[in-house]
């Protein structure tokens, strides 16, 4: 089946649509393009090029006669405002756009149904419009209501049409154009519909291209949970490049790590090309990554590549630390004691054991005494790490965030007992639950805004580990109380309700930091 | 914006001459930036070995363990003598404080904090330091300490002359007199690193939510402006 043979009439694409999942859609994944199809609810190709047409900067913030042309179609679709064609002879024209001038191709009709121009005619209107040119803009005016009058039409009602043409069309689009672009966006959102993990994947793999990886794939990933797609980080199991779809789930390649470069894993892939069974982590820290970049190797098990080999993160990245104080020809010595049978000692176990042995001249591999009282050293760093090397949720989901975009196996909120306080998650509450909600979260973006009574308000978005929650707004009353707690990565405890069918936005009535 | 942790740390030493004594014992932890609470499970501890014998102070220049140290800390030398080396000590705790460095550059390295450090701990990071180059080199090209953020160092003896000089019920601003003595702070047992470190890090984050709370209230806008009436 070749795409372009799609019909445009799948129910379910169009509810995706109209629930606002479209991250990776062409033309509508940002904010704008989502927010504005949940509110304009596209169901076919027209309303879809609408859609495209409405979103763009102009026409969401420059307001004619008081309104903006967006929030004028939507209400005017909703019924919330009465169509107004201006004249019955326009009607047929400006029927699919609720009496909104949305194209240009609108316009040059209106001149020449309204004033009979040919159109030659209408296209200097487009560009008298698009240029802004003033002098050819009173020379096609006097034409336009000329021509009006003489097919009958009154002189002030052509006024009327001709400023409003006027004032549209500066931000009107070109309706062969958003067709063609509402086209390709209902083939991506079909192929997002029916290939949905194929479709995460590969928006995943191009993530690196775009201006801001990080972004990129923290929205993606946030997508894809309320999509019911599971990213996951990267895992000894499946030690490829890019992302790879195993289980179910997608995982991190591990070259999606920062500072780890496919060089840095083909290194790794001959080394343990070599065994014919899986390694254990003291093989392997010992045997296979003191050969490899340092960094990789940190930021590889930062993000939890090794975490499958029953270690914390903090104890194998402190083993690591103290492996690559020995020298090549210790390491050497030191990897002949490692095998299947004393698998089951430890690092430190080694260690001792290597350290026993003594120096060369009393039979030992260690070359000098000063090697020696080195290798002691790290005998008594083992023992005496300092500190606690047990898995901390909150530290992962930092160093996560940091090297792959977005935490992915925990996350902040994990390590507050007191999110335990919390009735809904952000996916509820953007799914429409009703009543009071409270939402252990993490706050992502905070945009302040002052009111005409010159007090501060905030609108924030938040995540928690079942997605993304935006359009949240803090009023000055509760702003002003809890100004310090709202900042980007808090934590808070936050308790309000989704209010105004219309934008469902969850207005927030207390904050807690937690 | 400060997305910086703090880390209030303390020594316990040989002698009280920060250019010369040894250290015996360190102890840290981390405070959350914004938060200003102590991070679960974030405490570092550990005794260090000192050189103890006369002729290896000597050589190395060094202050020997003396009797009025071991009297305030209680660490003697037979406990020392089973200690961690203090090179091992120390690369695990640099290695400790990286891990609170998410962006690995200095500026967004965890800012230190204690009490009386400005004098006595921090000339003992500088030398441990410089003796120590170690990993990601704990030295910057100024020949700075690397470890800690170099722009900004937090003595809360500092905060506390600020407040309390002047005051008559305060007799002295050391901490056994001032915060475990006036301000009845009774936990653990002074003089132990850690239980020293918490007791700092539970006065930083009062003093410190207390002025954050007083400049969120207070309007510097225009504070020195013709226009100010305060």
């Amino acid at each position: 089946m070749k795409i372009e043979d799609l019909d445009f009439e799948d129910a379910q694409v169009w509810d995706m649509l109209s629930e606002g999942r479209v991250k990776g859609c062409f033309q509508i994944e940002g904010y704008l393009g989502k927010t504005w199809c949940q509110r304009l609810k596209p169901r076919n190709i027209v309303e879809l090029a609408a859609v495209i047409s409405l979103i763009r900067p102009g026409c969401v913030s420059a307001k004619v006669n008081g309104k903006t042309m967006t929030e004028r179609y939507a209400d005017r679709k909703a019924g919330t405002e009465d169509v107004d064609y201006m004249h019955e002879s326009i009607e047929d024209i400006l029927k699919e756009t609720y009496g909104v001038i949305v194209y240009q191709e609108q316009a040059m009709q209106i001149a020449e149904k309204m004033a009979g121009f040919s159109l030659k005619e209408a296209d200097n209107l487009r560009k008298a419009i698009g240029k802004k040119d003033a002098k050819l803009m009173g020379e096609v005016r006097s034409n336009f209501i000329r021509g009006s009058i003489n097919k009958g039409i009154d002189e002030s009602k052509a006024q009327e049409v001709f400023d409003i043409i006027q004032e549209s069309q500066r931000y009107s689009f070109n309706k062969s154009h958003a067709v063609g672009y509402a086209q390709v966006t209902y083939w991506s959102a079909w192929l997002k519909r029916h290939y949905i993990d194929k479709y995460f994947k590969f928006w995943l793999r191009n993530s690196d291209d775009k201006q801001d990886t990080d972004t990129e794939r923290h929205q993606l990933i946030m997508a894809a949970k309320i999509d019911g797609v599971e990213v996951v980080g990267p895992s000894i199991k499946y030690p490829f490049e890019n992302f790879t779809k195993q289980e179910g789930k997608i995982f991190f390649g591990a070259c999606n790590v920062k500072s780890v470069g496919k060089a840095h894993l083909d290194k790794y892939l001959k080394l343990i090309s070599e065994w014919d069974r899986p390694l254990t982590w003291l093989e392997l820290v010992t045997i296979i990554l003191p050969n490899i970049n340092k960094r990789s190797v940190e930021n590889l098990i930062k993000v939890g590549f090794f975490s499958g080999l029953g270690k914390s993160r903090s104890s194998m990245l402190h083993e690591f630390s103290c492996v690559k104080q020995l020298t090549k020809v210790e390491l050497t010595h030191l990897c002949e004691g490692v095998d299947e049978q004393n698998n089951q000692n430890t690092l430190l176990d080694h260690i001792k054991l290597f350290a026993a042995k003594g120096v060369k001249k009393d039979g030992g591999y260690i070359s000098s005494v000063t090697r020696q009282l080195k290798v002691e050293e790290i005998i008594s760093r083992l023992e005496n790490p300092g500190r606690d090397l047990s898995d901390n949720p909150a530290m992962y989901a930092k160093m996560e965030e940091k090297l792959l975009g977005c935490s992915v196996t925990s996350s902040e909120l994990d390590a507050c007992a007191q999110a335990s306080h919390a009735d809904s998650t952000c996916v509820e509450v953007s799914d429409g639950k009703k009543g009071k909600c409270t939402i252990a979260c993490v706050v992502k973006r905070v945009m302040e805004h002052t009111t005409k009574n010159d007090e501060t308000m905030a609108f924030i978005a938040v995540e928690d580990n079942s997605g993304e929650l935006e359009d949240i707004v803090i009023f000055p009353d509760v702003y002003s109380q809890h100004r310090d707690t709202i900042y980007n990565e808090s934590t808070v405890l936050i308790t309000g309700e989704t209010k105004n069918s219309n934008r469902k936005s969850f207005i927030v009535d207390n904050i807690f930091s937690i | 914006m400060n997305y910086r942790d703090y880390i209030v740390y303390d020594f316990e030493t040989t002698s009280p001459n920060p250019l010369t004594t040894q250290p015996v014992q360190i102890a840290a932890v981390v405070v959350h930036g914004r938060k200003l609470e102590i991070k679960k499970g974030s405490q570092f501890e550990s005794l260090m070995k000192p050189y103890l014998t006369q002729e290896e102070c000597d050589k190395h220049g060094v202050d020997m363990l003396e009797d009025g140290a071991v009297a305030v800390h209680g660490k003697t030398a037979e406990m020392l003598a089973e200690a961690p080396s203090t090179e091992a000590v120390w690369k695990n705790f640099t290695e400790y404080v990286k891990q609170y460095n998410f962006k690995s550059s200095n500026f967004t390295a965890p800012i230190a904090v204690g009490y009386n450090i400005t004098n006595f701990d921090n000339p003992i990071v500088d030398r441990l330091c410089t003796k120590y180059p170690y990993n990601f080199g704990p030295i910057d090209k100024k020949g700075r300490q690397d470890v800690f953020n170099n722009i900004h160092s937090l003595d809360m003896l500092d905060f506390m002359f600020t407040m309390f000089e002047n005051n008559k019920e305060v007799h002295s601003l050391s901490a056994d007199n001032l915060i475990r003595g006036h301000m009845g702070y009774s936990k653990g047992r002074a003089h132990d690193a850690m239980s020293d470190v918490m007791m700092t890090a539970e006065l930083f984050c009062k003093m410190m939510r207390m002025l954050r709370t007083l400049a969120s209230r207070k309007n510097f806008r225009n504070a020195f402006g013709e226009q100010n009436e305060d």
